[in-house]
């Protein structure tokens, strides 16, 4: 991986991670939560700003100045997933169409790194397809290949 | 004549994503994501 990412903490069998986004101005908690959905082997990707009172927040601006940083977190953080639960698909998207477009753009750096090991899908309203770069998804799942 | 004027109310702050846990957080968007898993499985039934 050539992207710098933040070391991050695990919690509950890989299905929770921690890190810390940091610059001069603040230190912002970040989570991860990976969760079952309705299909088997799939499993949802959700991070969270860790606020002062404990909340959790999805939609937050931190505007910490680093989130390409976090987005290549998220992306290791999936890996490590996938070294617990090898046959687990992960789908994630943004919170925002703006975000989902961010991680898109990280998936692209990151790509030539990743897809010997990772089936790396994008999705749209209309298909889905390996994932290329230049296209506009509304998702991604990454897995082992098998 | 004096015109009335009204003091114009703030917008209160959205608190839209904000969630008491982080498995509550998870669920909003499992939830979203259970749609779209939907639909692409639609889509891999037609690709077939």
């Amino acid at each position: 991986m050539n992207q710098p990412y933040y070391n991050f903490e695990i919690f509950e069998d890989a299905f929770r991670f921690e890190f810390e986004s940091t610059s001069s101005e603040k230190t912002i908690t970040k989570a991860i939560l990976f969760q079952k959905t309705n299909l088997l082997e799939y499993y949802n990707l959700t991070l969270a700003d860790i606020q002062p009172d404990g909340s959790n927040d999805i939609f937050s601006k931190s505007n910490n100045g680093d989130l390409e940083k976090i987005l290549s977190t998220v992306i290791q953080t999936i890996l490590v997933f996938l070294v617990y639960y090898p046959f687990a698909k992960v789908v994630f998207t943004g919170s925002t169409p703006s975000r989902t477009r961010l991680y898109q753009i990280v998936l692209s750096k990151e790509l030539d790194d990743v897809k010997e090991k990772f089936e790396v899908i994008g999705f749209t309203e209309e298909k889905i397809e390996t994932f290329q770069r230049n296209q506009s998804y509304l998702g991604f799942i990454i897995s082992n290949k098998e | 004549m004096k015109t009335l004027v009204t003091k114009r109310q703030s917008t209160p702050k959205t608190q839209m994503g904000r969630f008491a846990t982080l498995e509550e957080a998870s669920q909003y968007k499992t939830n979203l994501v259970n749609k779209m898993l939907a639909k692409i499985k639609n889509l891999e039934k037609v690709s077939n």
